[in-house]
């Protein structure tokens, strides 16, 4: 009986590794493990033709085997299930290279985009957004801002007119003059906006877009001014990016300087777009002129302020290298999907 | 201006290149636009700002290089006038209008020989981009760039009764003027006559028939203060500048004209070979005044950010010519200067700040301290700035591109539009003569986009703008501007894949995207009515009104329309009314913005019992409107009705002619307990038993 079990043994593990299928498997485990055909039921009912006192080592010896065997077949049937789990995925491959069904998202214009950037850099720099009429009165765009009629500064302005005194507004510097007169101090405000110029080639269009900052306050200075406009250049073009600062002339500022950035092509070495100079323009500003303080009744003995405009077009046209500023207001969907 | 590196340095010494020299005028406020070599010498482009009428000569440059240099300036010598021979030519000056011409001086020159220029003369103002003329006038305008001061030679022979008058135009006089046309005057402008006629526009432009020619001997030698503004006005009015208008607009010295006067004669005598000379005539009613200003070195350096003393700010001005009180700087304490104004810096200088901005200059902007404001501001959020972001963010989501156009019009768009043209506010002096209108709608700008990207073979657009329109109607000083948001759809409005086929636009895709949006925004209360807008298909659009108001319309561009502007078919499109959304939007504590929560809107806690979905297909006569059953469903199962959804939409073989099936899925539901069938059958009863008795609809099997 002993060895019957033992050859048994080796009998059912090697027909066990030998099994490929699930099925084949049951069929084995019908066999051996049956209620009543299995081997070891068979197996336990022949113990009571045994001597009695044989019967506790056989049936120890029988259930050792019956519990091996059954290990065994579980042991291969995860193994099987496994392998078969495997091969149906496998079965199941696709070609992994079909494009993707992308989901159709639109897009931001260019200048809305540089807008928003421009205005979230002052946004966190404390500036309130401010906003004022495209169709202005003269005064309020030029006579306000210390442009008298009649004055060669006029001629810095190619205005279009729709009646003696009403105008397109040529700057968003108007508004200046709005808040100043509804608002007292500390101010600290920046205005987007559309303005217009009777003017059109391919780097000046009769509409574009300005925006406009104001900073009002007691203890205001050219370090001030010196200071934010460098932040924020920092923050549009890269902290990398050399600044200057330059002489120059608006009506409604004193001292006026002229803010110019290391060519973002050339990086100064010179080339066509820097006009070989290795410098771009981008800002106009200065500390607000006392007049300007004069005209909305502050006190330009207590308070002090700067204001800067700049161009959004330019800075779209330099951050993203388009030459041609008519692109922006075509809105041919290969220009704006670029964006 | 264009300035000669090499003429420049007759007047200061400096050993800068012309690289050099142009980097340092940058640095001082003067931009230069180019530098272009001239054999051995460089002619520079300077970009003068408007305020440097002082600047416009080789003096006035040199003087802004002694800044730097400290180095004197050397003034051209004049020799001496030989005033002694007798002079028969005598002329009358009359200055009628003091105030217009402040000073005159005028000189008279016998002898003279008219003829070409000596080459050095020539050379140097061809430099200058000023051409020859003869030797006389020549000897004017090379006075005019070393000095700064327009000059005129007459022939005195031709001027009549021997008289100069000062004055202005009689109405209808006419010139003709050196360039060979002639200017019609009128009373605002100030004239030169003689006894009979006018013989020169002041400040501007000499007559022709007055003019030095070969065969001049005697010269009359004009050179005069006239009012800036008076030149610019005439000027403007002829559309006339020249060398001369473009100094006078800017402000020349007034206490210069005699050195002037000096350096044409004595160059007259040696090119033109001058035989005598008589006094300067010199018409001065009224002394100019010299401008004092009290200057305060701790506002220099509160404005500036600066720590400047007295010393520093005596070195910096100095050189630029003005005189600083001796006796208020000797006092130790920084407590102010007097500061006199030089005679040519009497426009740009008249306040404080405007010498704050010499010393900001000449100090140099980069040596400046940089830092960063302090002080309280306002921390406010800018809602309506979020709002329109918010807006913009939703479009783009639902797949749609921005668009900025320009915001002009025309009559023929607005006509073709169908766009009422009565209430445009007009150019008058538009860049194209036919695109005279600012834009009362944006439907023509957007239809013109989507014009321009068909033709190019765009036909897929989702599109969208937010911007300004502006009617004339305001009642204000100024004309209306109201915030319009359009957007349009064409072609496909899902693209094909190797998946999914094409889905043409078309009505409900923009309604869709107008409703998400309105629901983004928190806006809920309103209704949809049919339309009437003349730009829009009559059958097939939609306005938006809220308490009797329209503030918003779509549908599908009129199929007239849209042949007319050679349009595919199929285009749709919105307007709505932007202020008006903005409106009923609470800036102030509602929206959160970026998050498009609805105002006021609440958590609802999630809920704790299943749901009942029953579906309802009814038939009825197609000309129903399925809002119309909907509601009936709504109103009919009122509480226990979660949600109402439309599933499915049919017309054809399979029901009757003139019939359509809508099927809709009921979602029942109590916030408190179960439903059971029993409840769920009693009110989907009550429901089906409704649309029966409503439509005498059939109700079908699902």
């Amino acid at each position: 009986m002993k060895e019957r079990l033992i050859s048994l043994m080796a009998e059912a593990k090697n027909e066990i590794e030998e099994t490929i299928s699930l099925e084949i498997l049951e069929n084995l485990r019908i066999k051996y493990l049956g209620r009543k055909e299995g081997i070891f039921t068979q197996l336990l009912k022949q113990m009571a033709n045994l001597p009695f006192q044989e019967r506790p080592e056989t049936g120890k010896l029988i259930n050792e085997i019956k519990n091996k065997v059954t290990q065994l077949l579980e042991e291969k049937g995860t193994t099987l299930k496994s392998k078969g789990k495997a091969q149906k995925l496998s079965q199941e491959k696709i070609d992994i290279t079909l494009p993707g069904i992308l989901p159709e998202l639109g897009k931001l214009h260019p200048i809305t985009k540089t807008l928003k950037e421009i205005i979230d850099i002052f946004i966190r720099l404390g500036f309130q957004v401010a906003e004022g009429p495209e169709i202005e009165s003269s005064y309020y765009n030029f006579d306000a801002l210390n442009i008298p009629s009649h004055h060669p500064a006029r001629d810095m302005h190619d205005t279009f007119y729709v009646s003696q005194d009403i105008i397109l507004r040529t700057h968003t510097s108007p508004v200046q003059i709005r808040v100043m007169e509804k608002q007292l101090p500390p101010l600290r405000i920046i205005v987007p906006g559309r303005v217009y110029r009777r003017d059109a080639d391919i780097s000046h269009s009769p509409m574009f877009h300005q925006v406009e900052g104001l900073f009002v306050d007691e203890q205001a200075t050219f370090s001030d001014l010196k200071g934010v406009l460098s932040t924020f250049v920092h923050l549009i073009f890269g902290s990398e990016t050399e600044v200057r600062f330059r002489p120059s002339f608006f009506p409604f500022t004193e001292p006026s300087a002229e803010v110019d950035i290391a060519c973002v092509i050339c990086a100064g070495t010179g080339c066509g777009v820097c006009k070989y100079t290795g410098w771009l323009e981008i800002l106009g500003a200065g500390m607000v002129d006392p007049e300007v303080f004069k005209i909305v009744n502050y006190d330009s003995t207590k308070y002090t302020g700067f204001a800067f405009g700049l161009g959004v077009e330019r800075i779209a046209m330099l951050k993203y290298g388009i030459n041609n500023i008519r692109l922006f207001f075509e809105n041919d969907m290969r220009f704006l999907e670029q964006f | 201006m264009l300035i000669s590196y090499n003429w420049l340095k007759e007047y200061i010494d400096f050993d800068f290149s012309p690289e050099e020299l142009a980097e340092k005028l940058t640095y001082l406020g003067f931009e230069t636009a180019n530098l272009q070599k001239f054999g051995d010498d460089t002619v520079i482009d300077l970009k003068l700002t408007v305020n440097r009428g002082d600047c416009l000569s080789m003096i006035g440059m040199a003087r802004e290089i002694s800044t730097i240099t400290h180095n004197p300036l050397k003034m051209p010598s004049l020799g001496t006038v030989d005033l002694s021979k007798k002079l028969t030519s005598m002329i009358n000056i009359s200055l009628v209008e003091p105030k217009l011409c402040p000073r005159y001086t005028g000189r008279i020159i016998e002898g003279v020989h008219v003829g070409a220029s000596p080459s050095w003369l020539s050379a140097r103002l061809e430099k200058a981009g000023i051409r020859s003329i003869n030797n006389v006038v020549d000897i004017t305008n090379f006075v005019l760039m070393e000095l700064g001061h327009p000059m005129h030679a007459f022939d005195y022979q031709t001027l009549l009764g021997g008289k100069i008058i000062i004055c202005r135009a009689t109405s209808g006089e006419k010139l003709i003027a050196l360039d060979g046309i002639t200017y019609e005057l009128s009373p605002e402008m100030l004239i030169i006559a003689d006894a009979q006629r006018p013989v020169a526009l002041a400040g501007i432009i000499g007559g022709e028939e007055t003019s030095v020619k070969k065969n001049t001997t005697t010269i009359f030698l004009e050179c005069a203060y006239f009012n800036p503004t008076n030149v610019r006005q005439t000027a403007k009015r002829l559309g006339l500048q020249t060398e001369s208008s473009y100094r006078f607009e800017r402000g020349v010295n007034p206490e210069g004209l005699i050195v002037a006067q000096n350096r044409a004669t004595q160059l007259i005598m040696e090119i033109c070979q001058g035989k005598s000379v008589s006094e300067i005539i010199d018409d001065y009613p009224k002394k100019f005044k010299k401008t004092i200003i009290d200057l305060s070195p701790a506002w220099v350096n509160k404005i500036l950010g600066t720590d400047l003393n007295s010393m520093d700010i005596r070195e910096i001005l100095q050189p630029l010519g003005f005189g600083i009180n001796e006796k208020v700087y000797h006092l130790a304490e920084d407590k102010f200067l007097t500061i006199e104004v030089p005679s040519f810096r009497h426009l740009d200088i008249t306040r404080e700040i405007d010498i704050i901005e010499e010393i900001a200059r000449v100090y140099g902007y980069d040596k400046i301290p940089t830092s960063m404001p302090s002080g309280s501001f306002n921390v406010a959020i800018n809602r309506e700035y979020e709002l329109v972001n918010r807006a913009k963010e939703i479009l783009v989501g639902c797949g749609f591109y921005e668009i900025i156009t320009y915001a002009f019009s025309s009559p023929v768009i607005l006509r073709q539009t169908k766009i009422p043209e009565n209430n445009t506010v007009v150019i008058d002096n538009p860049l194209r003569t036919d695109e005279n209108l600012m834009c009362p709608s944006l439907i023509p700008n957007i239809l013109k986009t989507i014009a321009w990207n068909i033709n190019r073979a765009n036909y897929d657009l989702k599109i969208f703008e937010l911007a300004r329109v502006f009617l004339a109607d305001g009642g204000g000083k100024l004309p209306r501007e109201k915030k319009v948001l359009v957007g349009a759809v064409s072609g496909n409005y899902h693209q094909p894949n190797w998946r999914d086929k094409a889905v043409l636009s078309n009505l409900y895709d923009l309604k869709g995207v107008v409703e998400k949006l309105l629901l983004e925004l928190g806006i809920t209360d309103y209704e949809l009515l049919a339309g009437d807008h003349p730009t829009l298909h009559s059958a097939k659009q939609i306005k938006l009104v809220f308490q009797g108001n329209t503030f918003g319309i779509m549908g599908e561009l009129h199929p007239d329309i849209a042949e007319e502007l050679k349009l595919t078919k199929g285009i749709y499109l919105f307007e709505l009314d932007w202020d008006n959304l903005v409106s009923r939007v609470n800036l102030k504590t509602g929206l959160k913005p970026g998050t498009g929560l609805k105002p006021g809107r609440k958590f609802k806690p999630l809920p704790r019992y299943s749901a009942v979905q029953r579906d309802i297909s009814i038939l009825v006569k197609e000309d129903v409107p399925s809002a119309q059953i909907a509601g009936i469903i709504e109103n009919t199962g009122k509480d226990l009705i979660e949600k109402v959804g439309l599933f499915d939409v049919y017309q054809g073989d399979k029901i009757p002619a003139g019939y359509k099936s809508l099927a809709y899925s009921v979602i029942y539901r109590k916030p408190e307990a179960t439903l059971t069938d029993e409840e769920v059958n009693e009110v989907h009863n009550k429901i089906t038993m409704e649309l029966k008795n409503t439509f005498g609809a059939e109700l079908r099997e699902i």
